[in-house]
């Protein structure tokens, strides 16, 4: 049989739905006619995968690259298979990124970084796993790196922000952070802080204060010492100088606010409770509303914004106490000496 | 029976520093009761003594004599005495609660003492002196704070000296326990005490507060039920 005859055959056997014998005698053909454009062309809509018929795509093209036609059917050929290629990355990647986080979940983050690596390979704009990349990681600008690809892929999450946020503070200031960290009930978290900055420190000094740290939050965890949040603390602190103007103003009205009415004593609790609270927030780090809307800073407040409140604080107790003193002074010159009783 | 020294160390502070600058300030102020006073002790004492009547008719200094009698004392055994139990009980207190807060707490300590000793005996016209108020407070705080903790006491059985370790709650329970019968023989007039037991005990009870005093790690602590 000739070359025509054989791919008339293969035509008719196309066009009478006997695919399989069609793409059989095309392929015999194409091994003794690899030139024949026709019988390519007929190929690239028989042979089974993408990959397949892109092959006949271009080998047509090779052979006639005038053929707009077969072009055309090329890019759209080519936009197909990258989809699918991107479906089938994506799928590895979810199952790349749920074995690392299984991994993660037993504590063993070496393999669970090297999976999530391997998931990001595949797909670069995983969120979940960026995020996974950040808890797993043990190194710092590993773990900024990721939770700013992951802020990047979805700015709207807030607690990521807010991760990342704690991670550049922890990478400026990491004996601040830890400190923090440990005020926020994360011991675990603090300890790591010190413990790496223990392997990096060189002056002997603050060496010997990071082995105090580690030492105490040792002794907490070995205690079990329960963790009280920084605005229970706050709040508890907050009553500390109002209770004793407090009792201070009872003992200067004479223990009854109704028969000797000083209104001015009153008016300066309010004072002694705004500088308490002052004086509480700025010895409590914790994140506040007061370091954002006053100071414009983020996180706990830096040392100058915790001495100004705290100085305003003490400044906010002492006033009142010391008009309450002078108020005192101030009767004692009037006062007249009783006589002595026996 | 006498307090000589609390055994257990400091936690958080090295120095007890308001602790030590009170007792100075109380050895001054008796060093100017003794030389600079003099023989005029009762306009003294009613200037800056807490006097019931006076407080309750909203006379004289009022608040500022509520703090200064906190640091006059009528003799050098009370002076000494007092210093004593402050040293003794202040100093883990003020470790606790940082030095501020040990301040407010001894001032309101003192301050409770006397608005229950004012209560309780407000036709009075002697005037209350002394740290003891506050220092009943110190011990009720240190009761709740240190329940477990033990103080090296002097104390002599048969004329014989003798400094064990006692657990703090005994010495504490006894100083309370013998300022209790004086103070319903006060409440029922039929004895004059020149010991102010009222105030004591409204210092010790003022001792409920000092939650709300303690630094954060070791307010935690009480919360875990374990040592402060």
């Amino acid at each position: 049989m000739s070359s025509s005859e054989v791919l008339q055959r293969a035509i008719q056997a196309a066009r009478a739905g006997q695919k399989a014998e069609a793409r059989d005698l095309l392929l015999e053909l194409v091994e003794v006619d690899p030139h024949n454009e026709i019988a390519w062309m007929w190929l690239s809509g028989l042979v089974d995968t993408l990959e397949d018929r892109i092959i006949a795509c271009e080998n047509v093209l090779t052979i006639n690259p005038a053929n707009e036609k077969v072009r055309a059917y090329l890019t759209d050929l080519e936009r197909q298979y990258k989809e699918s290629l991107i479906r089938k990355n994506r799928d590895d990647a979810v199952a790349l990124f749920h074995e690392a986080k299984a991994h993660a979940e037993r504590n063993d983050l070496s393999t669970a970084l090297q999976l999530t690596r391997q998931a990001l390979e595949k797909h670069l704009d995983y969120e979940e796993a960026w995020l996974l990349v950040g808890r797993v990681s043990t190194n710092i600008d590993q773990q900024i790196a990721a939770f700013e690809k992951a802020v990047e892929l979805n700015p709207s999450n807030a607690e990521t922000a807010s991760a990342l946020e704690r991670l550049r503070h922890l990478k400026a200031d990491p004996i601040s952070a830890a400190t923090r960290l440990e005020q926020m009930g994360e011991f675990d978290e603090a300890l790591k802080v010190y413990e790496e900055l223990a392997g990096k420190t060189k002056n002997s000094r603050e060496f010997d204060h990071i082995y105090k740290q580690i030492v105490r939050l040792e002794g907490l965890q070995n205690e079990k010492i329960r963790y009280v949040s920084p605005a229970s603390s706050i709040a508890r602190l907050t009553f500390v100088w109002p209770l004793l103007y407090l009792s201070l103003a009872l003992i200067q009205v004479g223990l009854n606010p109704f028969a000797h009415p000083a209104l001015y004593l009153w008016l300066g609790l309010p004072w002694v409770f705004v500088g308490s609270f002052l004086l509480s927030l700025a010895e409590v780090r914790s994140d506040h509303i007061v370091w954002q809307k006053i100071f414009h800073e983020q996180g706990d407040g830096s040392t100058f914004a915790r001495w100004v409140a705290g100085a305003v604080g003490l400044l906010l107790i002492i006033i009142p106490h010391v008009l309450l003193l002078l108020d005192s002074i101030n009767r004692l010159q009037n006062f007249e000496i009783p006589p002595i009783p026996f | 029976m006498l307090p000589l020294n609390d055994t257990e160390p400091n936690r958080y502070s090295f120095i007890p520093i308001v602790t030590v600058i009170l007792i100075v300030i109380n050895c001054v102020v008796y060093y100017m009761e003794l030389f600079v006073v003099r023989d005029n002790y009762w306009p003294f004492f009613m200037k800056y003594a807490v006097t019931p009547q006076l407080i309750l008719s909203a006379q004289g200094s009022g608040a500022l004599s509520d703090i200064t009698a906190m640091f006059l004392h009528g003799g050098l055994f009370h002076l000494l005495g007092n210093m004593l139990a402050l040293w003794v009980f202040g100093r883990r207190i003020e470790d606790a609660c940082g030095p501020w807060r040990f301040l407010a707490f001894y001032l309101l300590a003192g301050t409770w003492a006397h608005v229950l000793f004012v209560l309780v005996q407000s036709d009075s016209r002697i005037p209350g002196i002394g740290a003891s108020g506050a220092i009943f407070g110190l011990m009720g705080a240190y009761l709740l704070l240190y329940p477990g903790g033990r103080i090296r006491t002097l104390i002599f059985i048969s004329f014989v000296p003798l400094w064990p370790r006692i657990r703090a709650i005994w010495i504490v329970l006894y100083f309370v326990g013998i300022q209790i019968v004086p103070a319903i023989q006060t409440l029922l007039r039929e004895a004059d005490y020149s010991i102010n037991h009222w105030a004591h005990l409204g210092g010790f009870f003022s001792a409920v507060f000092i939650l709300l005093f303690l630094r954060p790690e070791a307010f935690a602590r009480y919360l875990s039920d374990t040592s402060v």
